[in-house]
C-alpha cells in the first residue's frame, strides 16, 4: 500500500518536473502567452475606466490573469492526451504499472506552477500600468479562494482530459467552442454572478457550475474589495464541493475511458 | 512461457466497416528467445502486440503473458513488459535524453540510486553518451530510436515488445539496434523479445522462431530453418523483365515477388520459385505472350524471402537491411 503510494507520487513528481522544466527551457513562452491576455485586460479595463467604473477596471485585471488558467486547462490539460497519443506516449502511460491519475495529477501540478507565473505576471503588469487599487484585508481568504479555484479548475481539466482521451483532432474544435463562451460566462470580462451580473438568476446558477466563476468572483472580493473569509464562505463551499465532485469523477471517467478505448481500439490505434 | 494466445481474434468496427484484424491465432512463445512476427502491412502484427501489451482487448479467444490473462490481469502484466515502437517518437522534446529516461524510470517506481545506475548503464550500452545532455528534439532519428530502446529497457522487462524497431533507420543505425537487442537477450536467460517486422532478413537473422501472419491468420510457424524447408528442393528464377501494361496481373499469375521496379522503364527484377528449372520456359512464354520481354534469367537458391513470398503471395518485398 505504502510502496504503491510512493510509486505513484514518484510518477506525479516526474510528470510535474517534465512540464515545469520544459517551460523554463523556453521562458519566452511566459512572455508571449502573457501578451494577448494583457491586451484584452487593457482594453476591458480602459473601457470600464472611461465609463467611470474604477472597481470594474480592477475586476477586468483579475479576470485577465485568470484567463491564463482557462487557456491552460483547455490546451495543456484537456487536449494533452491527444498529443500524447500522437507521439506514442499515451501507449506507454497505459502500459506503465502506475495509476493514470498520477500522470494527470502531475500534468496539473506542472500546469499550475507554470500558469501561476504567467497569471502573476499579467496581474502585476496590468495592475501596475493601469494603477488598479489592490485591497487585500485577509490574505488567508485570498489563499483559500485561489487554491480551491485551482483544485476545482484542474479537477475539471482532468475530467476533460479523460473525456478527450479517445478523440483525435475533434478535440481542437471542442476547445475552440469552449474557449470564448467560457471567457464570457465565467466572468473573465465582467462579473457574471452577484449584484454586478447582467444575467438572470437561472443563468447565474448555471454559470456558477464552472469553477472559474466563483473563483474569479471570490478573488475580486478578496483582492479588490478587501473582503475576508466570513464574506466568502459561499465561494469556499461551492469551490470545495466542485473539487470534491470533479476529481473523483475524473478518476472514474479515466478508468471508464481506458477500458472503452481498449475494447474499441481507439486508445492507441491512430486510424480509428 | 513468455506469452500464449488461444484462438485469439480481434475485429475492428469503424463507421460501418468491419475489419477482421486477427482470426484464430494460436501461438506459444517460450522465454529466453527473440520471437519474430513477420507479415506484410495489415497482417495483424501490431494488433497482436497491442493485445499482448494490454493496450487492446481481444474480441474472441484469450491471450496470456507470463500466465496472466491480458483482459483480466493487465495490472500484473504491466510491470513485466515494455514496448518500443519504431513508428513512434515518445518522450518530451524540451528535456534531455537523460531526463527523459529518468522520467520513464519514475513511471516504474525505480528508486533514485537504481534509476541513476541503470540510466548510466543504458546510456553507455545503447550509445547515447554523446547526446545524453542534448534536448530530445535536437536528436537525429537514429539517436531517437536508440533513446526509445533505452527507454524500453529502463524497467528491465521480462518481455520486451519491439514493433518494427528499425523502421526508417539507415543501415548502420539499424544494424546497431539489432546488435543491441541480440546482446540484451543474451544477457539473461529470462529475457524474451517479441519482434514484429516486415524485413525478412532482420527476422531471419535475429529470431529463434517466427510466426508468419497474413490477413490476420498465422500461415506458418517455426524456426527460420524449418520455414526455409518449405522451399527445399526448389529453385528460384531471378529475372529482369520488361512489362508493357497490366504488370500486376502478370506478376500475380506468376506469384512473383519483385524487389525493384523502375517506373521510367517499366523494368522489374522478379523472383519466381519453381519446382524444377524446366518450368522457367513456361514463365518466359507467359511473359512474352503478354507482350513482355525477358531481359535476363539467372538460377538461384531459395532464400527466406522466397518462403515468405510463398506464404503471403507475391508483391513488393523489402528484403534487405537497406530500408
Amino acid at each position: 500500500m505504502f510502496q504503491n503510494l510512493r510509486h505513484n507520487l514518484k510518477a506525479v513528481y516526474a510528470r510535474t518536473y517534465v512540464r515545469v522544466r520544459s517551460q523554463f527551457r523556453e521562458p519566452e513562452w511566459v512572455l508571449t502567452e502573457s501578451v494577448i491576455p494583457l491586451l484584452i485586460v487593457f482594453a476591458a479595463a480602459t473601457l470600464y475606466r472611461v465609463s467611470g467604473s474604477e472597481q470594474l477596471a480592477g475586476f477586468a485585471v483579475l479576470g485577465g490573469a485568470m484567463m491564463a488558467f482557462w487557456d491552460n486547462v483547455l490546451w495543456l490539460m484537456a487536449s494533452q492526451f491527444y498529443w500524447e497519443k500522437e507521439s506514442g506516449n499515451l501507449d506507454l502511460y497505459i502500459i506503465a504499472p502506475v495509476s493514470k491519475m498520477s500522470i494527470l495529477l502531475g500534468m496539473s501540478l506542472g500546469s499550475i506552477i507554470n500558469t501561476s507565473i504567467r497569471a502573476l505576471l499579467i496581474f502585476l503588469l496590468a495592475a501596475f500600468v493601469l494603477r488598479v487599487p489592490v485591497n487585500i484585508a485577509d490574505p488567508l481568504a485570498v489563499f483559500l479562494v485561489f487554491t480551491l479555484t485551482l483544485t476545482a479548475l484542474y479537477g475539471l481539466g482532468m475530467l476533460m482530459s479523460s473525456l478527450y482521451m479517445l478523440y483525435g483532432r475533434g478535440a481542437y474544435q471542442l476547445n475552440d467552442i469552449l474557449s470564448e463562451p467560457i471567457y464570457l460566462l465565467s466572468g473573465l470580462y465582467f462579473p457574471t454572478i452577484g449584484r454586478y451580473s447582467p444575467f438572470p438568476a437561472i443563468v447565474q446558477f448555471l454559470v456558477s457550475l464552472i469553477p472559474l466563476t466563483f473563483g474569479i468572483d471570490g478573488l475580486r472580493r478578496t483582492i479588490i474589495l478587501g473582503q475576508g473569509v466570513e464574506q466568502i464562505m459561499l465561494h469556499i463551499y461551492v469551490l470545495l464541493a466542485l473539487t470534491v465532485a470533479l476529481i473523483p469523477l475524473a478518476w472514474r471517467v479515466l478508468i471508464f475511458m481506458e477500458n472503452l478505448g481498449r475494447r474499441e481500439g481507439r486508445l492507441s490505434l491512430r486510424w480509428m | 512461457m513468455a506469452a500464449e494466445t488461444v484462438n485469439l481474434g480481434r475485429v475492428f468496427r469503424n463507421r460501418g466497416s468491419v475489419v477482421q484484424a486477427l482470426e484464430n491465432v494460436n501461438l506459444r512463445i517460450e522465454t529466453g528467445q527473440i520471437y519474430g512476427l513477420l507479415g506484410p502491412n495489415g497482417a495483424g502484427k501490431t494488433t497482436l502486440v497491442k493485445i499482448l501489451t494490454t493496450l487492446l482487448l481481444p474480441t474472441t479467444g484469450e491471450a496470456y503473458v507470463y500466465g496472466y490473462n491480458v483482459a483480466k490481469e493487465a495490472s500484473k502484466i504491466r510491470p513485466l513488459i515494455n514496448l518500443v515502437s519504431g513508428a513512434d517518437t515518445p518522450g518530451y522534446g524540451l528535456i534531455t535524453v537523460r531526463e527523459n529516461l529518468w522520467f520513464y524510470s519514475m513511471l516504474y517506481g525505480l528508486d533514485k540510486e537504481t534509476a541513476r545506475e541503470r540510466i548510466n548503464r543504458l546510456i553507455e550500452e545503447v550509445g547515447l553518451k554523446d547526446v545524453e545532455n542534448e534536448l530530445l528534439r535536437n536528436l537525429s532519428t537514429g539517436y531517437r530510436q536508440r533513446m526509445n530502446l533505452a527507454r524500453g529497457l529502463v524497467n528491465e522487462p521480462s518481455v520486451l515488445f519491439l514493433d518494427e524497431p528499425t523502421i526508417g533507420l539507415d543501415a548502420v543505425s539499424a544494424r546497431k539496434i539489432r546488435k543491441l537487442i541480440k546482446d540484451w537477450v543474451k544477457g539473461d536467460s529470462g529475457r524474451t523479445v517479441i519482434l514484429t517486422s516486415h524485413y525478412m532478413a532482420e527476422v531471419e537473422e535475429m529470431c529463434a522462431r517466427v510466426a508468419v501472419l497474413n490477413k490476420g491468420r498465422v500461415v506458418a510457424e517455426g524456426t527460420p530453418a524449418e520455414l526455409r524447408s518449405l522451399v527445399a528442393g526448389k529453385t528460384v528464377a531471378v529475372m529482369e523483365v520488361w512489362l508493357p501494361t497490366d504488370a500486376d496481373r502478370v506478376l500475380d499469375m506468376l506469384e512473383a515477388a519483385y524487389k525493384t521496379h523502375d517506373p521510367a522503364t517499366n523494368i522489374y527484377r522478379i523472383r519466381v520459385v519453381v519446382n524444377n528449372w524446366d518450368e522457367t520456359a513456361n514463365i518466359v512464354e507467359h511473359i512474352t505472350s503478354r507482350g513482355g520481354k525477358v531481359l535476363s534469367l539467372v538460377k538461384a537458391m531459395p532464400s527466406f524471402e522466397d518462403v515468405y513470398v510463398k506464404l503471403v503471395g507475391g508483391g513488393e518485398v523489402v528484403s534487405e537491411f537497406e530500408a
